[in-house]
This record gives structure tokens, C-alpha cells and sequence, in this order.
């Protein structure tokens, strides 16, 4: 106990030093913190950009569709797949589709993108299509409407109530078909890729242009009840699902890019996370000798009258360890109140787009509770750890030597 | 020189404490030059592949026809630019294209495709079309003897139609003149694989494409390759000087979204390895603030004797720059050899990350020397900036004061 104190009250004897080491580890601690916590934002963003927009949390599709998006393999029987999908109590809600690549055709230009033939209704609880609507209404289910994203009715000059004809093939034998259908309303998602090529009607009409039966089904979109996380995507609906035939994967698996995004953002966490402690234990070894050397006479007179070379070694330790604490304290602090700020008012990061996700929003930085618990912890453990050089090397000392005092 | 000598002098005074900041120093140099080179050398890689690939250092185009393709924005008797380009010493070389929107049928199946009219001889000096044959040759501009024009295709729609080489394909689109414009082609040649960009793509002999389309002597795009690719910009904007009545744009307009993702990208590298240097000299200023207060004794005398406090404080802004110096150079040599592995090996991520519409499969590193130097002279900055505290307290030190204290 009288060791700890000693230690304590050592600390500030020079207390400048003492500031610009604390400085030192508690600004690391900082950084991890709120580098940690804009990961864990960037993430949330990019899942809930890919699970909330159009994908949902999975998907059914038959073997080799995705690949391709071939009109001719489609799901064939409906009735069963819904009820199979109805009776899941792990679903929250599921909507079929029909895909087709089209030409988009107004009067006066053409551009090629992709169908999707949706239940208005049942598409609500998965996507964001009737959020993102910027003009006009959202499908209500009547014959000739068409959502199209904005980029795409600015290239065919066209806007509500105006007169686009879609071109496509039907499924099995090939034929050419056209559907003449009225934008209804104009879309919005912020995505490059769904504003410029995607184009959204009724299951109905768009199952009538493709020759497809009502029992005849491109794709399933599912969310569930509890979201399928990063953590834990397993679903044992999927896995019961899958088959020869038919193909249920979670967004994790029909985005593969995505998971080595995360791998990578991990990885760099954890390489920051080293390269900064691995300076800071410099820096806590460099003030830990500097401090030795200041007392170094006082050592030697205190080894000269019998103390330990354990005891000195434990004050050395005991003065790592209460920096430690001091500079985690302020590290929590200050990476708790940068973390508070950035979390409601968001890091604009400019404008970028990775993997088809656009992050032009702000990132708002999250907190996690390992950010006060482990990290800190760490930190302590590592200070006291590079302290064990400096600490051997005082409990060394040589009284004779050390009392030899130049200039 | 005096000066030089006392202070290399005076960092050998604390080896150990020397070093330990150095290694500190060296720590964050390593860094900063491996985080700055992977970035680089990454991101240039990407930018050399779609160059080369099909976007050029820079395109022209007929008013806003990059934001917003319509069939009849096009570049009247592309001969007349071309011989103009032919002309600039600074251009290597340029090709000449039209694009369209078409379905493309087989005798059972059809699906969608982009067709694209290329100049062939200009195209092979210009783009890596020609190397991304995987089966056939690189088709010829002539009618072969049933009166048909060769194409070649990706292998996309190759699958999707079921047509190999030789076979027949039929394109059809809307002409310029509003017309249903569709003809036959022999396919002469399969372009990449099933996951190329091009997958969908149709390329046609330029004669071909504008007889479809019927766009006589017109071309939608003209795209540039640059003997020196760091002036793209420059160039650009003479050659928009040059051709007022086209709109001429370099790659990063011409690829903004992954423009601006990168250099957002690069932005966050910055200020991520600001906050790195930061901490470092957190412990710098900490050293070099010791081993003044060590040596208030030392500059009581020296004061004493006469030394003037400029004098001083320089002293310890030449210890703080010698000591960086040194970590540096250490820095240099530890960080060229990592630098260089990388940079000729690099290595392949597992799956294609797609960063504004633009692929990219390689981290690479990069070995140039402002990869080197940019970090360089930030930890040269930081050390200047610390030792400016530190000499201060050193010049204002009083003599009489100072000698009292032990």
C-alpha cells in the first residue's frame, strides 16, 4: 500500500511529463475509440444500404438464375414456396418478383435496365421503393405503372403521365413482347445503379408481358424477424430451403464483396489498434527511464539503506499502472464525448461508392461497448507491460554507480 | 558547424532514449510510407486498367452526350479530328466509337446488349480489346463472302444466345432516323469471360455500326491515349480550346464516381495518418522537452559564458531535425524493401471490389518518390513545430536560476 502511494505521489513531481505521457496513451485510446466507432457506423450503413434498399435479407431464386438473371429459370411453384414461407415463424415478411432486362423506350430516346414486376403491397415491408418515391405516387396495383429511378427519366426526357414502352422477351419460347405502360411515379434511392437502370411495376403486368403464370416467380426477397446479422446470418428457413432446384442465400452470400469489405475494415481496426500501442509503449518506456534517470541518485541512496530490488521494480510498475488508469480515464472521456458528437451529428466524408453502395450520406459513429471495456483494459495491460523494461533496469541499479552524480 | 557537431553530439548523450524515440519515429514513417503507397499504388493500378481498358486519358464527345447518350449526339466526319489528333505529338493515340443500345437474338434465344462500333486499327492501338479475345481473332472491317460484318461478342451473350464462333447473330435497335434498324452479323471472335464488364457487349467494325445505325460518318465518342498519363487535365483543356463545338473530357470526369471516391478515400488517409503523427510526437515533444529540463544547468552555464539564447534554441531544433532526420532515413531503408515487394507483387483480393463503377482486384504498392517524401516532410514539419516549444524554454532560461538548480 505504501509502495502505491509512493508511486502516486511520484507522478507528480514532474507533472509535465506525467501530462504529456498521459497525452500520449489516452490520445491512442481516443483514436481507437472513435476510429472503432466510425467502422462500426460505416458498417451499419452499408448493411442497412444493402438490406434495406432493395436485396432485403435474402433471397430465393432457382439454381443459376443470379448468375445470368435468365428470364427462363424462375421458381415454378409459387403456392408452395408461400406457404412454405407463411408458416416460418422466424419471417417477418417476404415478396416475390419477376426480373426481366428490358429496353426502356420513351419517345424520345432508349435505354436498356432491368424490370422488376413487384407486389405493391407485400414489396412495403421489404424495400424502401415506396419511400424512395420523389414524384408521383407508388404502385397501387392498377394495370399500366411504372416507377422508374430518376437518372433513367432524365436520360429518356420523360416525366409523370408520359408514355414508355418496354421491350423484352418472354420466358421459355423467346418471343419478343412490348408492354406500353405510363410512368406513375419517379424514384429515388440515392443509389447510381438502381436510379440509372431499374424500372418497377406490378407483378401482374409484368408476369402478363413475360407469358408467366401466377404460380411462376423470379425471386423471393425475405426479412426476418430477428435481422440476420453480420454475426450471425445462419437461418435454419434457408438451410431447409436450399436445394438442387432452389438456391436461399442471406446477403452475406449474394453479396461476397461486402464480407471482404468487412474483413478488411477488421483487419485494419486491429493493425491501427497494434501500430498505436506499440508507439504508445514506447512512449511509455522512454518517460518511464526518463523518470528513472531524474531519480536515479534516489535509488541509489534508497538501495543503499536496503530497499528490495522488487520493491523498486513494483514502483516502477505501480507508476505505469496509475498512468495507466489517469490516461484512460481521459481517453474514455474524450473518445466517449468526440464519439457523443459524431454519432448525432455524423462525419460528412464526402461523396464515395464502394461496391455499388454509395456512403454520400454521413457515417454517425456508434458505440459499442467493448470500446470502454476491452480497449481500455488493453491499454492498461500494455502500459504496465512496457514498463517492465524500465522497472527491471531501477531494480538493477547499483548503488555505488549511482551515487556518483556529474554535472 | 559548431553547431551541428554539438547537437549530433548531444543525441548520443542519451543512447537510450535516442533510440527509443527513434524507433517511435521510425514506426510512424514506416507506416505512413506503407498506408500511402498501398493507397497509391492501388488506386493508380485501377487507373491504369480502365485507361487502357476502354476509357482513355480522355474522351470526346458531342455536347453532354457522356451524362446523357442519345443516338444522335454525335461527332460529325470524325475523319477531320482525327487528323488533328494524328497531328498532336502529344497524343499516343485514339480511337473512334459508337454506341447502341440493342436486343440481340440467335435463332431461339435474345437477350439485351450494347453494341459498340470501333475503328479496329485505331482500337488495338488505343484499348486492350484485342487482348481480351478469348476465342477466335480479332475480327476485320470487310464483308466476308455471304455479305455479312464480322462482330465479336462477350462471352455473356455468347452463353445467353448459344452461339459460338461462326455462328449468326442478329442485333436490333432503333437508327438515328428513328428507323427499326437490325441486320446480321457472323460472330468472329468471343470477348473476356461470363463475369467481364463486357459481357454484354457487342463490338462491331465502325462502317458496320454506323450502316446499322444509320449514322453516316459519325462517331458518339472519341477516346485518347496520352504519351504522358499525369497530364490528362492539362491536355483536356487545350484540346477543348482547340474544339470548341465538343465537349472534351478527361478521365476523372469521365470516371467522377470513382474519382470522388477515391479521393475522399485518400482524404481519410490523411487525416488518419495526421492523427498517427500526432501521437508520435506526442512522445517526441515529451523527449525533447526532458532533455532540456535535464540540461537547465548546462544552458545556465552556457548562457553565462555568453551564448546567445537564438543560438540555444536553434541547438535544439538541430537536435529535434537531426534526430527526425536520421529516424527517417532508417525509415527509408527499412520501408523500400517492404515497398518494393509490394509493388511488384502485390497481392490479389479474393473477390473484385467495385469502387465507383470501377473494379479492382490488386492491392498494389507503389515506389515513387512521393510516396516517400509526403510523409517525410509531415514528421520533418511536426519536428520543426515541437522544438520551437522546447527551444523557447531553453533561450529563456536564467542563468542564475539555472546554476542553482541541481
Amino acid at each position: 500500500m505504501q509502495t502505491a502511494s509512493l508511486a502516486f505521489r511520484n507522478l507528480f513531481r514532474n507533472t509535465r511529463r506525467t501530462v504529456l505521457t498521459v497525452m500520449l496513451i489516452g490520445f491512442s485510446l481516443t483514436a481507437l475509440i472513435v476510429f472503432d466507432g466510425i467502422m462500426r457506423g460505416m458498417i451499419t450503413l452499408m448493411v442497412d444500404n444493402i438490406t434495406g434498399t432493395l436485396t432485403g435479407e435474402a433471397q430465393i431464386h432457382r439454381v443459376d438464375y443470379r448468375e445470368n438473371l435468365d428470364v427462363d429459370l424462375y421458381l415454378d411453384n409459387a403456392a408452395q414456396i408461400e406457404s412454405q414461407l407463411q408458416q416460418d415463424a422466424s419471417l417477418q415478411a417476404f415478396a416475390p418478383r419477376v426480373i426481366s432486362g428490358a429496353m426502356i423506350s420513351s419517345s424520345y430516346n432508349v435505354s436498356a435496365g432491368l424490370v422488376y414486376g413487384v407486389d405493391a403491397q407485400l414489396e412495403k415491408s421489404i424495400s424502401k421503393i415506396s419511400e424512395a418515391v420523389v414524384e408521383g405516387a407508388y404502385l397501387s396495383g392498377e394495370e399500366s405503372e411504372l416507377l422508374i429511378g430518376i437518372s433513367m427519366a432524365e436520360l429518356l426526357e420523360v416525366g409523370l403521365g408520359d408514355r414508355i414502352v418496354l421491350t423484352l422477351s418472354e420466358v421459355d419460347n423467346g418471343e419478343l413482347a412490348q408492354a406500353l405502360l405510363r410512368v406513375s411515379g419517379i424514384v429515388e434511392f440515392g443509389l447510381r445503379e438502381l436510379d440509372e437502370n431499374f424500372a418497377f411495376t406490378n407483378i401482374a403486368a409484368a408476369r402478363r408481358t413475360l407469358g408467366m403464370t401466377d404460380q411462376q416467380t423470379h425471386e423471393y426477397a425475405l426479412r426476418f424477424v430477428t435481422p440476420l446479422s453480420l454475426t450471425d446470418s445462419s437461418s435454419a428457413l434457408l438451410d431447409e430451403l436450399n436445394n438442387g432446384e432452389i438456391e436461399a442465400l442471406n446477403w452475406l452470400e449474394l453479396n461476397p464483396e461486402i464480407s471482404l469489405i468487412l474483413e478488411i475494415s477488421r483487419y485494419s481496426s486491429l493493425m491501427i489498434g497494434a501500430v498505436l500501442f506499440l508507439l504508445a509503449s514506447l512512449g511509455v518506456i522512454n518517460s518511464m527511464f526518463m523518470s528513472i534517470y531524474e531519480r536515479i541518485y534516489e535509488f541509489g541512496v534508497i538501495k543503499a539503506i536496503g530497499t528490495r530490488p522488487g520493491d523498486i521494480s513494483k514502483l516502477i510498475l505501480f507508476e505505469a499502472l496509475f498512468i495507466a488508469l489517469i490516461s484512460c480515464g481521459m481517453g474514455i472521456l474524450l473518445g466517449a464525448a468526440i464519439g457523443a458528437y459524431t454519432s448525432t451529428s455524423g462525419i460528412a466524408f464526402g461523396e464515395m461508392e464502394f461496391s455499388g453502395i454509395s456512403l454520400n450520406n454521413a457515417i454517425f459513429s456508434e458505440f459499442h461497448i467493448i470500446q470502454f471495456t476491452q480497449f481500455p483494459i488493453y491499454v492498461v495491460l500494455l502500459t504496465v507491460i512496457a514498463a517492465i523494461y524500465p522497472a527491471r533496469f531501477a531494480a538493477k541499479i547499483i548503488p555505488s554507480d549511482a551515487l556518483h552524480k556529474s554535472l | 558547424m559548431l553547431l551541428f557537431k554539438l547537437a549530433f553530439r548531444n543525441i548520443f548523450r542519451q543512447r537510450r532514449r535516442s533510440l527509443l524515440t527513434a524507433m517511435s519515429l521510425i514506426g510512424g514513417y514506416v507506416l505512413s510510407v506503407f498506408s500511402f503507397s498501398m493507397s497509391e499504388g492501388s488506386y493508380n493500378n485501377a487507373i491504369t486498367f480502365f485507361v487502357q481498358d476502354h476509357t482513355g486519358h480522355i474522351q470526346i464527345h458531342k455536347e453532354d452526350y457522356l451524362q446523357r447518350p442519345k443516338i444522335h449526339k454525335s461527332i460529325p466526319r470524325p475523319d477531320e479530328l482525327s487528323a488533328i489528333l494524328d497531328a498532336n505529338e502529344r497524343v499516343a493515340s485514339h480511337t473512334l466509337r459508337v454506341f447502341a443500345p440493342s436486343i440481340a437474338y440467335s435463332d431461339t434465344d435474345n437477350t439485351p446488349a450494347q453494341v459498340i462500333g470501333v475503328d479496329l486499327a485505331r482500337e488495338r492501338a488505343t484499348s486492350t480489346l484485342a487482348a481480351k479475345i478469348s476465342a477466335g481473332a480479332y475480327i476485320g472491317p470487310e464483308l466476308d463472302g455471304e455479305g455479312y460484318y464480322s462482330a465479336m461478342i462477350g462471352a455473356g451473350i455468347a452463353n445467353n444466345l448459344n452461339i459460338g464462333l461462326g455462328d449468326e447473330l442478329i442485333l436490333i435497335s432503333q437508327g438515328a432516323d428513328g428507323s427499326i434498324a437490325n441486320d446480321i452479323y457472323r460472330v468472329g471472335a468471343i470477348v473476356g469471360d461470363r463475369s467481364s464488364a463486357d459481357r454484354s457487349t457487342v463490338y462491331l467494325p465502325l462502317v458496320a455500326s454506323q450502316e446499322f445505325l444509320s449514322l453516316p460518318d459519325a462517331v458518339h465518342e472519341v477516346s485518347i491515349l496520352l504519351k504522358d498519363d499525369g497530364l490528362a487535365r492539362e491536355e483536356a483543356a487545350r484540346l477543348q480550346e482547340l474544339l470548341p463545338e465538343f465537349t472534351v473530357d478527361p478521365w476523372q470526369v469521365v470516371e467522377a464516381t470513382f474519382y470522388q471516391s477515391m479521393q475522399t478515400d485518400k482524404q481519410g488517409n490523411v487525416v488518419f495518418l495526421g492523427i498517427i503523427i500526432f501521437i508520435v510526437f506526442v512522445g517526441v515533444l515529451n523527449t525533447v522537452l526532458m532533455s532540456v529540463l535535464e540540461r537547465t544547468r548546462e544552458f545556465g552555464v552556457l548562457k553565462a559564458i555568453g551564448s546567445r539564447p537564438a543560438k540555444l534554441a536553434l541547438m535544439i531544433t538541430v537536435e529535434t531535425i537531426m534526430l527526425t532526420s536520421i529516424s527517417v532515413l532508417i525509415g527509408v531503408m527499412l520501408s523500400a524493401p517492404l515497398i518494393l515487394w509490394f509493388s511488384l507483387a502485390g497481392f490479389a483480393l479474393p473477390e473484385p471490389m467495385d469502387v465507383g463503377g470501377v473494379l479492382m482486384s490488386h492491392l498494389t504498392g507503389e515506389l515513387s518518390l512521393y510516396v516517400f517524401a509526403v510523409p517525410m516532410f509531415l514528421i520533418l514539419g511536426f519536428a520543426i513545430l515541437i522544438s520551437i516549444p522546447a527551444g523557447i524554454r531553453a533561450a529563456l532560461n536564467s542563468p542564475k536560476e539555472a546554476m542553482r538548480s541541481h
